[in-house]
């Protein structure tokens, strides 16, 4: 599990503790403005932080830019559902 | 109008409610609709492109079964979602005792694509392979909250209905998971995957 490896800091009224537990919420638009706000302040004074949501947020955005160029399902899927349906209506 | 045309407009939910009253047709179509991302989960979390077919076949068969039990709480493709969890999760439990490992690496071959190109993609491709091998790595509740909101985009409530979670534990799960990855990725690779934040 990720840690801090940098010297903590308080700035913007958050420790980079606070911040770490506020980096999906923050990533995710779910935080109130105000918080949103300290997470920037805090960053913004905090190379450690900034580093470490660079790497966060860049992680989950390859995860999805990656993943999503999955290759398509077989066509042998639908031909299979199908068959099942049809055993599944013929014992109906 | 030409009756092809509603039928394409056709939403989720009028087709399971169509289902529920015994129409296949409106059911495949609902299944056709959601087939590939439903894939595209199933063979991450479930191990495999066979394992996944098979998950998916038996969840989309419980969705058929169970259409008339849809009640409209949440989007139909987030209850697609959770029946095929739920499918997903039986297997998993029936596979129990088999090594994990034997997931991991038959879905990273089961995903694998040609990205044979120009060199600058190289750098790419590494992440995606890091990527998908820490995925793999990980258990299959972490698999499943970061491809339903991550990779598939259900927004929070979608992805903590499909999951049967409540928001705040979804939440919790999902911040440990990311936490996760990104600690393997980074063992793997010997270096972070960056972006700016903020």
């Amino acid at each position: 599990m990720s840690t801090i490896t940098w010297p903590i800091k308080i700035v913007g009224g958050l420790s980079c503790q606070d911040v770490l537990d506020r980096l999906s919420d923050y990533l995710d638009g779910d935080l109130p403005d105000a918080a949103r706000a300290s997470v920037e302040d805090h960053v913004k004074g905090c190379d450690g932080c900034a580093r470490f949501g660079g790497e966060f947020k860049g992680t989950v955005r390859a995860l999805r830019d990656h993943l999503l160029r999955s290759p398509a399902p077989p066509a042998r899927l639908v031909a299979r559902l199908r068959e099942a349906l049809d055993r599944e209506l013929d014992r109906e | 109008m030409e009756p092809g045309i509603l039928e394409q407009d056709e939403s989720d939910e009028a087709l399971v409610r169509r289902a529920a009253a015994g129409d296949r047709s409106a059911f495949e179509r609902l299944a056709a609709r959601h087939a590939a991302a439903l894939y595209r989960f199933t063979v991450r979390v479930c191990g495999g492109e066979r394992e996944a077919e098979d998950a998916l076949q038996d969840g989309l068969l419980a969705a058929w079964r169970g259409a008339a039990t849809f009640r409209g709480d949440s989007a139909a493709r987030t209850w697609l979602y959770q029946v095929v969890v739920n499918a997903c999760r039986r297997r998993h439990r029936r596979r129990a005792g088999e090594p994990a490992a034997t997931d991991g690496e038959e879905a990273a071959a089961a995903v694998a694509i040609d990205e044979s190109g120009p060199e600058e993609r190289v750098a790419a491709r590494q992440a995606g392979r890091a990527l998908e091998a820490a995925l793999a790595e990980l258990g299959a509740e972490a698999r499943e909250v970061l491809l339903l909101r991550d990779v598939e985009g259900l927004s929070g409530e979608e992805t903590a209905a499909a999951l049967g979670l409540g928001l705040a534990a979804m939440k919790s799960r999902l911040h440990r998971a990311r936490l996760d990855l990104k600690a393997r990725v980074e063992a793997r690779l010997g270096h972070a995957i960056e972006e700016i934040v903020g």
